[in-house]
């Protein structure tokens, strides 16, 4: 027999060492069956460095015997490939999150179809005018016109501050990510440095690799990242250090935010407003959930997923209410008469004034502006529901401007190359009926989001599914690898059982 | 492909979520009785309701217009009614004073009389209705007939301004007769109206004049009694035309609520049907799942 017999103890020993060791691993994989971000681990099995025997019948010597079993390395199972996947999907399932969850406030701000929306309110204060029209010199009448004025005009105010309200939540949901977003660059930093050491010292350092990737996932949440292992050249040879950087897409071209040469290994972003830069150059973002914030944060007046869309579309009927409706109403008489006994003529309806009561230039005129004029506020007999031709003689019973009014409700109107609401016979657009198409708008890119949210989230956990099939622990697998690493446990115990055994017969058995 | 216990326990609960949510989705449309209730569950819908309410209730206030309308011309019609039951006792009285067998004191008695049908004609031309005189063109806060301090004339202060409703979209209908009935003419600048001067003369006459003279107003009496019905006919017209709108409005807006109502209500059958269909998948789901996530391969190692 050639080895020896210690030789053989030492196989045994080699191979207790390896079921054990490899046992560990399969304890490490169950312990951390739930830990978010895991990737099993596998201990490598490689047989030992096979040592030449000498022989007599082969001159050449016996070949090759065989030194036991060796664990090469313990690695984590994972597939890059998915990872990278996964981060560009889900960055645009957080984006289209964001967008969804900014909508759906400004679906309730318009809550319709509903019989309290401003839609109503529309209804009634043209109705109030009809009433008008037929009992002009009614004061409990013309009391009804102003309440319902002024329940509009605050349905225009309040709608608008609602949808300033959803703005300033964006702009504190980016403060949150940009936050995050350093926290995790920092965090990663610090990671990529570890692993190097890890890394250079020729071992695996699995579990850091799996936190570094857990908070890119994160980050990719966020933002639209691109990752890169880091290569370094050693003795004239290209080796992976185990770092990897961290780069987005900006005004100046893509810049590392994590990366062995920046100081620190990281850059940190800065935020003003919804608009985020790191070292002065802004970023130019296509997915994640702070392009999300900026889609609907932005303002654009194309855009139907931008909150500015719709306040914008409340400004533009307010003025074009007001502007339209001032007119008509300036041009009526009131009940109220000047010193020289004359009937005065209506003023203003509506008027745009801030919340101190200092008027508000045309420029700016603003639905989050829009009252009823004070003095009508006062005093209902300002409201001029009489119209007469020139020369002609006016009783309190007149209502042809009131009817006038009234009849705004059909008045046909278009868009003017400013945007803004005028009359035109041949426009196909009424008060309400622009009201309707930006509420219907909305709910198109409501769905639209939503829809977006469900198709990525199918797809995402599609992603996850197979990221899971490869690098999640199985107890099932688990438990038959342990019973496995058990029986080879057990017999290498008993192989080493059976060599004593050996050893006694020549020790004890040739001492007689 | 390998499949771990977190995936199975992952999806388990995805699907069970997503059966809950179409659960909840159900709920509501059998709660609310709406299968609308924000833009987006159904952006086109949600645009024809809204659409369809507003005509609604713009059509709902040509309806008050149009029960105000009529309500305007019935205290028209009834005070020109009136006015004819004054004027046919009027006539009867200078067919009486014309006979020529009547005594100056028994004339005299008859001239009280008419003096009291031209009071009660002013009170009646004079009629209010809310708060508005009816007869006095926009003149509506005072009363527009005014009989002279020696009871000579009857002055009209209102103007002939018509005074419009709008019934529907465009339409407008006059709901006053502003004097027209009454005969307005002016005389020395000022307004009068036949009737009140008719009946004046008759009163004069028949304090002092002879029997030709008080036969010769009976024609006078007659046309101003044509002119008063035949504004009692514009008026009952105009009622009739209320009526007729009113009633086909109540068709459109029948026709206009029930489409509403397909759009917008839930179909109680077909939502009951859905969630008993939903809740016995997610019963399903939640047996299969618990005899599924139970057992590992421990449970049948010794």
């Amino acid at each position: 027999m050639s080895g020896g017999i210690f030789f053989g103890i030492n196989i045994g020993v080699k191979s207790l060492r390896a079921q054990q060791l490899a046992m560990n691993v399969t304890g490490h994989n169950i312990a951390n069956a739930n830990t978010p971000g895991y990737s099993r681990q596998v201990a490598n099995m490689e047989t030992g460095f096979a040592v030449p025997v000498p022989s007599n019948n082969r001159w050449r010597g016996a070949g090759q015997l065989g030194t036991g079993v060796e664990i090469s390395e313990v690695r984590r199972i994972r597939d890059q490939f998915i990872d990278w996947q996964i981060r560009a999907e889900s960055g645009v399932l957080e984006e289209w999150k964001a967008r969804h969850d900014a909508l759906n406030q400004v679906e309730v701000v318009f809550m319709e179809p509903s019989d309290t929306g401003l839609s109503s309110l529309f209804s009634d204060f043209w109705n109030s005018w009809q009433e008008l029209s037929k009992f002009p010199e009614s004061s409990s009448v013309r009391t009804t016109v102003k309440e319902t004025a002024v329940a509009l005009a605050e349905a225009f105010r309040y709608s608008y501050a609602r949808l300033e309200n959803i703005e300033e939540g964006l702009d504190r949901k980016m403060e949150i990510a940009v936050n995050e977003a350093n926290s995790i660059l920092s965090q990663v930093a610090a990671l990529n440095e570890q692993i190097k050491y890890i890394k250079v010292g020729g071992d695996n350092p699995n579990d850091l690799m799996d936190k570094r990737d857990l908070l890119l996932d994160s980050l990719a949440n966020l933002m639209d990242i691109e990752v890169k292992p880091v290569f370094a050249q050693v003795a004239g040879k290209t080796i992976a250090t185990g770092e990897v950087t961290v780069s987005i897409n900006t005004s100046d071209g893509r810049i590392n935010l994590v990366g062995p040469d920046l100081p620190g290994g990281h850059q940190q972003l800065e935020r003003s407003g919804l608009e985020v830069s790191v070292g002065g150059s802004l970023l130019e973002l296509n997915a994640g959930e702070m392009y999300g914030l900026q889609k609907t944060g932005f303002s654009s007046v194309t855009d139907t997923s931008s909150i500015n869309y719709y306040k914008n579309k409340l400004d533009v009927l307010a003025k074009g209410l007001a502007e339209i409706l001032n007119d008509i109403h300036q041009g009526g008489l009131t009940l109220k008469k000047d010193e020289s006994d004359n009937w005065i003529n209506g003023g203003d309806f509506f008027v745009f004034r801030d919340a101190e009561g200092n008027l508000i230039a045309s420029e700016d005129f603003s639905a989050k502006y829009l009252y009823v004029n004070p003095v009508i506020e006062a005093d209902v007999g300002y409201i001029a529901a009489g119209r007469v031709e020139s020369g002609e003689e006016f009783n309190p019973g007149n209502r042809e401007n009131a009817l006038l009014i009234a009849s705004l409700r059909n008045l046909r109107l278009s868009l003017d190359s400013d945007g803004n609401l005028q009359q035109d016979a041949a426009g196909d657009l009424k008060f309400e009926t622009f009201y309707q198409n930006f509420v219907a708008e909305l709910g198109v890119a409501t769905r639209e989001a939503e829809r977006m949210v469900e198709n990525q989230k199918t797809l995402v956990g599609q992603l996850v599914n197979r990221k899971e099939a490869v690098a999640g622990v199985s107890i099932d697998e688990e438990v038959a690898n342990m019973i496995r690493f058990q029986h080879a446990f057990q017999a290498a115990a008993r192989y080493i059982r059976v060599l004593d055994e050996l050893s006694q017969t020549i020790v004890n058995g040739l001492k007689a | 492909m390998r499949i771990t216990n977190k995936m199975m326990s992952q999806n388990f609960l995805h699907n069970l979520d997503r059966n809950k949510l179409y659960l909840g989705k159900i709920q509501d449309r059998l709660a609310s009785g709406k299968i609308l209730n924000r833009p987006s569950d159904d952006p086109v819908a949600v645009s024809r309701v809204m659409s369809l309410r507003t005509s609604i209730e713009e059509m709902e206030q040509f309806d008050r217009n149009m029960r105000d309308a009529a309500s305007w011309l019935e205290a028209s019609e009834a005070a020109m009614s009136n006015l004819t039951e004054v004027l046919q006792r009027a006539r009867e009285l200078a067919v009486y004073g014309a006979g020529g067998t009547l005594s100056d004191t028994a004339k005299e008695a008859i001239a009280k009389e008419v003096n009291e049908l031209v009071k009660q004609a002013v009170q009646i031309a004079n009629a209010v209705h809310g708060d508005s005189y009816i007869f006095g063109g926009t003149y509506t806060t005072k009363p527009p007939f005014e009989l002279t301090e020696d009871e000579d004339r009857v002055l009209y202060k209102g103007d002939q301004a018509e005074l419009r409703y709008e019934v529907s979209p465009g339409v407008y209908m006059p709901v006053n007769s502003s004097g027209k009935g009454f005969g307005l003419q002016v005389e020395g600048g000022e307004y009068t109206a036949k009737v009140f001067q008719t009946l004046i003369e008759l009163r004069d006459r028949l304090r002092n004049g002879l029997e030709s003279e008080i036969s010769d107003i009976l024609g006078d009496i007659d046309l101003v009694i044509d002119d008063v019905l035949s504004e009692r006919a514009t008026l009952g017209a105009r009622i009739n035309r209320m009526d007729y709108a009113l009633d086909r409005n109540a068709t459109v807006q029948l026709e206009y609520t029930k489409l509403i109502s397909r759009l917008e209500d839930t179909d109680f059958a077909r939502a009951m049907i859905d969630y008993s269909v939903q809740e016995a998948t997610y019963q399903a789901a939640l047996r299969t799942g618990a005899q599924l996530l139970q057992p590992t391969l421990l449970d049948f190692l010794k």
